[in-house]
């Protein structure tokens, strides 16, 4: 839907352009930030990696990565992103 | 429980089982909407097992294509309880993946212990409404972006 890739870094879901990748996070995995926090600790030339949250997780994920940039996803946002999704894929697509 | 489709045998009196049990239900409502399936704690025994005892998981979940632990820190649990749910999934050394139902994010992300475990997820949800909603929502939510 959006002008990106998937990923060739393993950390993350998308790449958007050289060394711009993005993780999408509206659950929070915590083996993946686990690993992107050992990632961002272990590596000085690290690459720029977008979260893609929640709004209320915010702090707490800046907190655990500062070095990572947080996209906040409000509720309003999510909701016009199912919107969204349903009026392109419909819902026969639809699983968990 | 019962419309829930889960079999209640006897009366519980004890004020903790009961709040677990709630939450147990109003855990297991939710992914009965969505037809998953969903164990609870006391129908997870297998027959040529010995019975485990203290273990904190409320569950077993079948969730996009991967099975799960159901945990769930509500009202009332305090720090030695979070840290006894890390224990518990460390009991599976890195075997199972774990899903944890909680209102304080902030304590698991932040625990002095690290709560990962060396599996492929271990999922935190709000326990609110609106989690419940990303939770069944989730794959829609990531695949607009893809």
């Amino acid at each position: 839907m959006y002008d990106v890739e998937l990923s060739d870094f393993r950390l993350a879901d998308l790449k958007i352009e050289d060394d711009n990748y993005v993780v999408i996070m509206t659950l929070i995995n915590m083996e993946i930030l686990a690993r992107l926090h050992y990632y961002f600790n272990e590596n000085d030339n690290y690459k720029n990696i977008y979260i893609f949250g929640l709004e209320e997780y915010e702090s707490v994920i800046k907190q655990y990565l500062p070095k990572c940039e947080y996209v906040s996803l409000s509720k309003r946002k999510i909701n016009e992103l199912l919107v969204k999704y349903r009026e392109t894929e419909g819902e026969d697509n639809e699983s968990l | 429980m019962l419309e829930n489709g889960f079999e209640v045998r006897n009366h519980c009196r004890n004020e903790n089982n009961m709040e677990r049990l709630n939450v147990i239900s109003d855990i297991a409502s939710c992914f009965i909407q969505d037809n998953l399936t969903f164990t609870p704690s006391w129908n997870m025994k297998k027959e040529d097992e010995p019975t485990t005892y203290s273990r904190r998981y409320i569950g077993n979940l079948d969730y996009n294509e991967e099975n799960f632990l159901v945990y769930a820190i509500y009202e009332g649990k305090d720090d030695k309880y979070v840290k006894s749910i890390y224990y518990d999934i460390r009991k599976e050394n890195g075997y199972a993946n774990a899903m944890i139902f909680t209102n304080n994010i902030e304590k698991i992300v932040l625990h002095e212990k690290g709560f990962y475990f060396g599996n492929k997820y271990t999922i935190l949800i709000p326990y609110h409404e609106y989690g419940k909603f990303l939770m069944r929502n989730n794959y829609a939510i990531r695949q607009v972006y893809i």
